[in-house]
């Protein structure tokens, strides 16, 4: 008679209430997986675009850009900046480049001003560093060397104009001049990021490059990491790099690398929420525990007079627990495997269609997009499962001592 | 081989004590049919749970097989139950989800005996009391009776050195309370094992081969009778 065998057929005892157990175990597991997969897809989506739109993994900016950046100094760029860009691509932990002019930009409709970010880039070079194409809802991606630009939707719809029709931007130059300059529109892009869709456009390097008096300089290098983290990266870069860089042309500045790491908002923010999303799991858990606590007392109440006649055949105590835990470890397992199962058979389609947050995220000042696709991730998985198993196991230990503790007598008289 | 000594046992029940036992001297042999007769309420299930381990006494002693059990720890009294004392219910007591042979089979596995032994010697048991081919039958599917003589295998099975027996005819219909009591009868002589039973039924107690008569926690009378 073998204790597992015992337990097994106790389950089957209540199966109502056994299978009560079992779902309340599951839904937290459930949620928790789903939830999992939620926070997983948030942080890829804002590595995406904190990689592909703000601050690449690595960037390389003038030191005395960022000192006084909310002056806007845009005479505080990086000259001649095709040299660094040989010297970077030498190095093999370097996997894409994107030299960028950030244009900012207003435009009039009547007397509404209108703000607008131009993010202009190396159209050749960046399919290397980017999928553009992607972004492209209408029309096609500007080429280098002519006046065109690639639109986000919404802020094509601000500005009233289509595929076809013109915009004209007014701008700083690199001397801190005014200039206005035109572009015709080729085509419009979905930016996965509400903020972005109503602000930028994209347009050649070559040719923001004229309007801002840029010369050979760029406002920033933008760089993807091969393997190796982008924090190991930028320290490399500045112990080595930004020496080279004599600082007479860097107007007293220097090259200075800085990690995603440190600039994005987001991954700070996915920092504190990666505590929030535990400390959730954490009560979900807690809750299903209550509820395997619940059902061992229901069942040691039940089974009270048993207890005291296992006692008198002279069962020891912990053979009482074992029993009580090995019936609370096929509850919990049952819900914990059902629960995760059931997890990603959801998560996995949401996967691939996404959810839309539309609406909500429109008014979220961060990077994150409106369409988030969860991702499920193999390890954080099999911890929901390990921990939810675990719970439901622990839970019953209180209860199963306590039958444990009963004396005979007492327990025979029911 | 089982001596109480001056056993006192009373009970708080809120503001009223009662006097269960009031110094119970009584010594039990080897192979006796004992039965603890008395009206409710005279103490009989006080005297059985403490000579069986699962009660203590408020003072006074008990000693099973030479030794002192009054005052020993709980898991050492869990031991004595396990290889030296067999119970019998008034309510059977079988556990609902195993079978008539894994309810027998049970008493050998918790003293760690191997399973061909555990087999060999339920199967015999069961035998013995007269369940040849019921083996695999939960309780549910057995009449009062049947479930009774698992119950006596299962108590028997362990070769323990007394097997206690509180009211065990109680809950059965007089026929088969008969049928059991000549069953324990039968093994006891048979095995040579010590029963002790409570009863308070007089055509139970005819069967006693020694009757302690209990009232208000006293042995008034003790009487052995030939076979
Ligand atoms: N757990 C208890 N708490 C309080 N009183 C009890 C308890 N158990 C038994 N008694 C009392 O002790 C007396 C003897 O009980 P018991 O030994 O069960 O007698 P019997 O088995 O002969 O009917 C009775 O008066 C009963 O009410
Ligand atoms: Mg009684």
């Amino acid at each position: 008679m073998k204790l597992w065998n015992i337990a097994l057929r106790n389950i089957f005892r209540n199966g109502r209430r056994s299978v009560l157990s079992v779902l309340a175990v599951a839904v937290a597991a459930m949620s928790i997986t789903l939830l999992f997969a939620l926070v997983e897809g948030i942080k890829e989506d804002v590595r995406h675009n904190a990689w592909n739109y703000e601050s690449g993994e690595v960037r390389l900016r003038n030191s005395q850009f960022d000192r006084y950046e909310y002056l806007n100094p845009v005479h505080y760029v990086l000259p001649n900046y095709e040299a660094v860009l040989q010297e970077l691509e030498s190095m093999p932990e370097v996997a894409a480049l994107s030299p960028r002019i950030n244009v900012n930009a207003a435009a009039f409709r009547g007397e509404r001003r209108i703000l607008a970010r131009g993010i202009a880039v190396d159209l050749e070079r960046e399919r290397s560093y980017q999928d553009l194409d992607a972004l492209v809802v209408s029309g096609r991606l500007p080429e280098s060397g002519r006046a065109e630009a690639l639109l986000g939707s919404r802020l094509a719809r601000e500005l009233g104009v289509e595929v076809g029709d013109s915009a004209t931007f007014l701008t700083q130059t690199r001397v801190r001049g005014s200039n206005a300059f035109t572009v015709d529109v080729v085509g419009l892009a979905s930016f996965p990021v509400a903020l972005l869709d109503r602000a930028a456009f994209i347009m050649p390097l070559d040719v923001a490059a004229g309007y801002l008096r840029m010369g050979d300089a760029v406002s920033e290098i933008l760089i993807k990491a091969d393997g190796r983290s982008g924090d190991a990266l930028a320290e490399r870069l500045n112990a080595e790099l930004a020496p080279r860089h004599d600082s007479e042309q860097y107007l007293g500045g220097q090259l200075q690398a800085s990690s995603w790491t440190e600039l994005s908002a987001g991954y700070r923010f996915l920092r504190i929420a990666d505590v929030v999303y535990s400390v959730i799991a954490l009560f979900f858990f807690l809750l299903a525990g209550t509820v395997i606590i619940n059902t061992t007392m229901m069942t040691v109440h039940e089974r009270t007079q048993e207890i005291g006649t296992l006692g008198s055949m002279g069962m020891r105590g912990r053979e009482l627990v074992r029993l009580f835990f090995t019936e609370a470890a096929y509850l919990g397992f049952a819900g914990s495997l059902f629960g995760v199962l059931l997890g990603v058979a959801v998560a996995v389609p949401l996967g691939r269609v996404g959810i839309d947050f539309g609406a909500a995220m429109e008014m979220v000042e961060m990077d994150i997009s409106t369409v988030l696709y969860p991702v499920l991730n193999f390890r954080s998985t099999v911890w929901v499962f390990l921990y939810s198993f675990v719970v439901a196991v622990l839970a019953s230990f209180p209860p199963a001592v306590r039958a444990a503790r009963l004396r005979p007598v007492d327990a025979l008289r029911g | 081989m089982i001596s109480a000594q001056v056993v006192h046992k009373t009970y708080i029940d809120g503001e009223t004590q009662v006097h269960a036992l009031r110094g119970i001297d009584l010594n039990i042999g080897e192979a006796e049919f004992l039965a603890i007769a008395g009206p409710s309420g005279s103490g009989k299930s006080t005297l059985l749970n403490i000579i069986g381990c699962i009660d203590t006494p408020d003072s006074g002693e008990v000693q099973i097989d030479g030794e002192l059990v009054t005052g020993r720890k709980t898991r050492d009294l869990v031991e004595i139950r396990r290889a030296k004392i067999g119970f019998v219910f008034q309510n059977f007591n079988l556990i609902p989800v195993l079978t008539a042979y894994e309810n027998v089979a049970m008493s050998l596995a918790l003293l760690g005996l191997r399973e061909a032994e555990i087999r060999e010697r339920s199967m015999t048991m069961l035998a013995e009391v007269g369940l040849q081919g019921m083996e695999d039958r939960r309780p549910s599917r057995l009449s009062g009776g049947q479930q009774q003589r698992v119950a006596v295998a299962r108590a028997l099975v362990k070769e323990p050195l007394i097997v206690l027996a509180d009211e065990p005819t109680a809950n059965l219909d007089s026929e088969t309370g008969e049928d059991v009591l000549k069953l324990m009868l039968e093994l006891n002589s048979r095995l040579g094992t010590t029963f002790v039973f409570s009863t308070h039924d007089q055509m139970v107690m005819e069967y006693a081969r020694r009757l302690c008569l209990l009232h208000d926690g006293l042995i008034v009378s003790d009487e052995h009778r030939s076979a």
